[in-house]
């Protein structure tokens, strides 16, 4: 149903699922039953991210703020490792998004 | 998690949480829950200076300018007055009917059931669990030979548990916590509100004291699209103003809420009634102590 759901929202996009990753990767941004990280970060670079939200950082320039990929998917894969009272919600270890979602994700990160 | 490591979490949460107001964690095991109250209120005014408890009784709308304007934009204005009529006038049929003995529920409650439930959730010293008024409402039932009313049965509950609140609107919320029992129960609700769960791993502290005031920026699975962006409310004031009234007309109890925001953690929730929603429903009602109940409104 995740899968679906994701699928639906690049469909509703006007974009086939078969587009690039950075594709695929922002709807698991998006997806509420998935990243949802709209929910709590801003993404200035990319007008599709609609969010006003101030939670969490506002996600800029990523790719040359973690340049060590390994550290950026850490951080994915549980934040509360290096910061315990985090909300960010610990998508790799609770086996919300799957690694290959993860990577997705992390191409899509690549380009804002 | 295993009970011992459940209560070593739960004091360093406690601890965090009453670190920011000086308390030293010696002093915090001989805390009464009025204190605790108090200190998470110091902790809300930090993220929300010049704003007290009954400004936050009117849950995000009372904080966040231009919150406001998006509850304006709900459609129910046209409609609130007429379902909330309607259900407390389904709600007082209910309350009025008399039983198979000729009493009636006013039978069961001091003054006739008015300005009472400002006193619920209470602890019960003969069953030593929290009763709700909702379960108050079903002892009654029960010791009259009614049968009783399924809690999470919004049409037969619903209408009855807003209509006995409604009977003290305007009463303000004054639940107890005057036993070491008692106050046992009410650290039970505080661990389940402080306790990290479900698949997103939040606690409800997470959001609604470490979050407060924070805006969501997209929609929260479950909630209608017209309610973004929403903007998370802090948990003093929470009770104050339940039931609810929900979209068509039906109610929402504060229990209800607790399933839903387990639901979004990616959670099993607890059922209505079940001993751990009764504390937590006892911790949180506390926590709103001093502010006027309100029945059947439509903020978030």
């Amino acid at each position: 149903m995740r899968w679906a759901s994701a699928g639906a929202i690049v469909a509703a996009s006007g974009l086939a699922v078969s587009q690039p990753d950075s594709t695929l990767g922002r709807a698991l941004f998006l997806d509420p039953g998935k990243g949802n990280c709209a929910a709590c970060h801003q993404v200035p670079a990319d007008p599709a991210i609609k969010s006003t939200s101030r939670i969490g950082a506002p996600l800029v320039g990523i790719k040359s703020q973690y340049p060590d990929r390994a550290r950026l998917r850490a951080i994915i894969w549980d934040l509360s490792t290096t910061i315990p009272d985090t909300i960010m919600p610990p998508y790799g270890r609770h086996r919300i998004l799957t690694e290959a979602e993860i990577d997705a994700l992390l191409r899509y990160l690549d380009g804002i | 998690m295993g009970s011992s490591l459940r209560r070593s979490y739960f004091r360093f949460l406690t601890a965090v949480l009453l670190a920011t107001c000086g308390l030293p964690a010696s002093a915090q095991a001989l805390l009464t829950a009025e204190q605790e109250r108090q200190a998470l209120i110091q902790v809300l005014q930090k993220r929300f200076p010049g704003t007290g408890p009954a400004d936050w009784q009117l849950g995000v709308e009372g904080l966040v300018a231009g919150a406001g304007t998006v509850v304006q934009a709900i459609p129910f204005d046209s409609d609130n007055a007429t379902n909330s009529a309607d259900i407390l006038a389904i709600g007082k049929k209910r309350w009025e009917r008399k039983f198979k003995d000729g009493k009636s529920f006013a039978h069961c409650f001091p003054n006739g059931g008015k300005r009472i439930a400002a006193a619920y959730p209470q602890y019960d010293a003969k069953s030593k669990l929290v009763v709700t008024l909702e379960m108050a409402l079903n002892r009654c039932l029960q010791l009259h030979g009614e049968p009783e009313i399924e809690i999470g049965n919004l049409s037969a509950m619903g209408p009855l548990s807003a209509y006995a609140r409604n009977l003290s609107e305007g009463q303000r919320i004054a639940v107890r916590v005057a036993t070491p029992a008692a106050k046992a129960k009410f650290d039970a609700g505080k661990a389940l509100f402080s306790r990290r769960i479900g698949q997103s791993n939040y606690a409800c502290a997470s959001c609604h004291v470490w979050q407060a005031g924070g805006v969501l920026g997209a929609p929260v699975p479950g909630m209608p699209a017209e309610l973004k962006p929403a903007v998370i409310s802090p948990v003093v004031g929470q009770a104050a103003a339940w039931p609810r009234l929900q979209p068509g007309g039906t109610v929402r109890t504060l229990q209800m809420q607790f399933q839903q925001c387990m639901q979004r953690s990616g959670a099993e929730p607890f059922a209505l009634a079940s001993e751990e929603f009764n504390n937590l429903e006892y911790f949180h009602s506390y926590l709103s102590n001093g502010l006027p109940i309100r029945t059947l409104t439509t903020q978030r």
